[in-house]
C-alpha cells in the first residue's frame, strides 16, 4: 500500500478483543518472538523479554486462545509456532490491516524508547502509518524528508521512526 | 588524486542512524574521517535539521552528538550553495524533479535540505574545490540523484560517489538489532 493519500483519520486503538496485541507491548513482543524462533518454549521466551514466568504463561495462554499461537508438539515442554495474521479491521469504511509487521513495531516499543515515544506522539495510527513509510524508504521510494512534509513531523522526527523500523521491513 | 581533495557530505539520515547506537557511533564516524584524513561537511539545512535546538522532548536520539563532533573538528558547516552559479540552480531543480519522479511525489514535496547536497556537490566540483565528491546518505532517491545528475555536468562517474552509512563505515551497520533472532 502506497502512503500517498491514506486516510489514517480512525484511530488504532478503538479495536475489539482482539487488539489486545495492539495495546500490549510483551504481547506483542512474545508473538514476533515466537514467529522468529519456531517451537520455541515458554522458558526461551522468559530468558529473551526478562518477565516472569508466570506472566509468560498467562500472555501465552491468552495468545493461544485467541488463534495468534499454536503448541507445535505434543509433548511436554510445550513449544509454540506462530501463526500468520492478517486481520481486517473495518470501521466507518475506513478499512485497516494488522500484519505480523505491525505487531513487531509495537513489540519492539519494549526495547526501544524511540518507537514507545513515537506511538505516545502519534498513536497506533501515527504508528503504522509510519510503517509504510519505512516500507517504501526500504524500497528507495521515499527520502525521510518527504515523509517529514507529508506528516507535517521534523525532518529529525522522521529520521528517528524510520530508523528505528528498519529492521521490521528489512527481513 | 590526493585524498585531501575528496569532500565528504554527511546527511542527516546517517548522523540520526549513528545517533540512535550510541556515542561509539559518532566515534566510528570521527575514526572514519580521520583515514581517509578529510573533514566531513554537512550543509547548513543539515545541521538545521539535527543541531541540539531541534532536539524534541522524549526522544532518546534526538540530541545528536553533532556540536560535539563540530567542536572536535572532524565535521563542519558549510556555507549555502551558491545560486548564481547557474549549473548550481540548475541541478538543484533537476535532483527535485528526480527525486519528486522516485517517489512518485509533487515536486512542491521535496525538501531544500535534498538538493541543497547535490547543488554542493557540483559546485565544489565545479569551482576546483574538490577532484570527487561522496554523499552519504541512507535516503535512496537522494543518492540515486546525485550518481545520476553530476556526471551530466562533464565530470566522470568516478569523481561522484554515494554511500549508505553502512557503505561508508560498516560498522554504523553493527548492532543493527535483530531482537527476534
Amino acid at each position: 500500500m502506497s502512503t500517498k493519500g491514506a486516510d489514517w483519520n480512525t484511530p488504532l486503538d478503538t479495536g475489539g478483543e482482539a487488539f489486545e496485541l495492539l495495546r500490549n507491548a510483551r504481547k506483542a513482543w512474545i508473538y514476533t518472538y515466537i514467529r522468529h524462533n519456531t517451537d520455541t518454549t515458554i522458558d526461551d521466551v522468559v530468558d529473551s523479554l526478562e518477565i516472569p514466568q508466570r506472566t509468560a504463561y498467562d500472555y501465552i495462554n491468552d495468545l493461544e486462545s485467541a488463534g495468534f499461537i499454536e503448541q507445535s508438539n505434543e509433548g511436554r515442554p510445550a513449544r509454540y509456532a506462530a501463526r500468520e495474521i492478517d486481520l481486517q479491521l473495518v470501521q466507518d469504511d475506513v478499512q485497516r490491516q494488522i500484519t505480523p509487521a505491525l505487531i513487531e513495531a509495537i513489540a519492539r516499543r519494549e526495547k526501544d524508547g524511540d518507537i514507545d515515544t513515537y506511538i505516545e506522539r502519534h498513536g497506533l495510527d501515527g504508528l503504522a502509518v509510519a510503517l509504510e513509510y519505512a516500507r517504501e524508504y526500504a524500497d528507495g521510494s521515499v527520502t525521510h524528508r518527504i515523509m517529514a512534509r507529508e506528516q507535517e513531523i521534523s525532518s529529525l522526527e522522521a529520521g528517528i521512526i524510520l530508523d528505528a523500523l528498519r529492521p521490521v521491513v528489512e527481513e | 588524486m590526493d585524498a585531501d581533495r575528496e569532500i565528504v557530505f554527511l546527511d542527516s539520515s546517517v548522523l540520526i542512524s549513528c545517533g540512535r547506537r550510541g556515542s561509539g557511533r559518532f566515534q566510528a564516524l570521527a575514526r572514519e574521517a580521520k583515514q581517509r584524513d578529510v573533514v566531513f561537511r554537512i550543509s547548513p539545512q543539515v545541521y538545521a535539521e539535527v543541531s541540539g535546538e531541534t532536539a524534541i522532548d522524549g526522544y532518546e536520539s534526538s540530541d545528536l552528538a553533532v556540536d560535539e563532533a563540530l567542536r572536535e573538528g572532524w565535521l563542519k558547516v558549510t556555507e549555502s550553495p551558491s545560486y548564481s552559479i547557474s549549473e548550481v540552480s540548475k541541478i538543484m531543480d533537476q535532483s527535485r524533479r528526480f527525486i519528486a519522479t522516485a517517489s512518485d511525489r509533487p515536486e512542491d514535496i521535496v525538501e531544500k535540505a535534498d538538493t541543497e547536497i547535490i547543488g554542493l556537490s557540483l559546485q565544489m566540483l565545479i569551482d576546483g574545490t574538490a577532484d570527487q565528491v561522496t554523499v552519504v546518505t541512507n535516503d535512496i532517491p537522494l543518492g540515486q540523484a546525485t550518481e545520476a545528475l553530476i556526471p551530466k555536468y562533464g565530470f566522470a562517474a568516478d569523481q561522484v560517489a554515494w554511500l549508505t552509512g553502512g557503505d561508508l563505515a560498516p560498522e554504523l551497520d553493527e548492532d543493527f538489532v535483530p531482537e527476534f533472532e
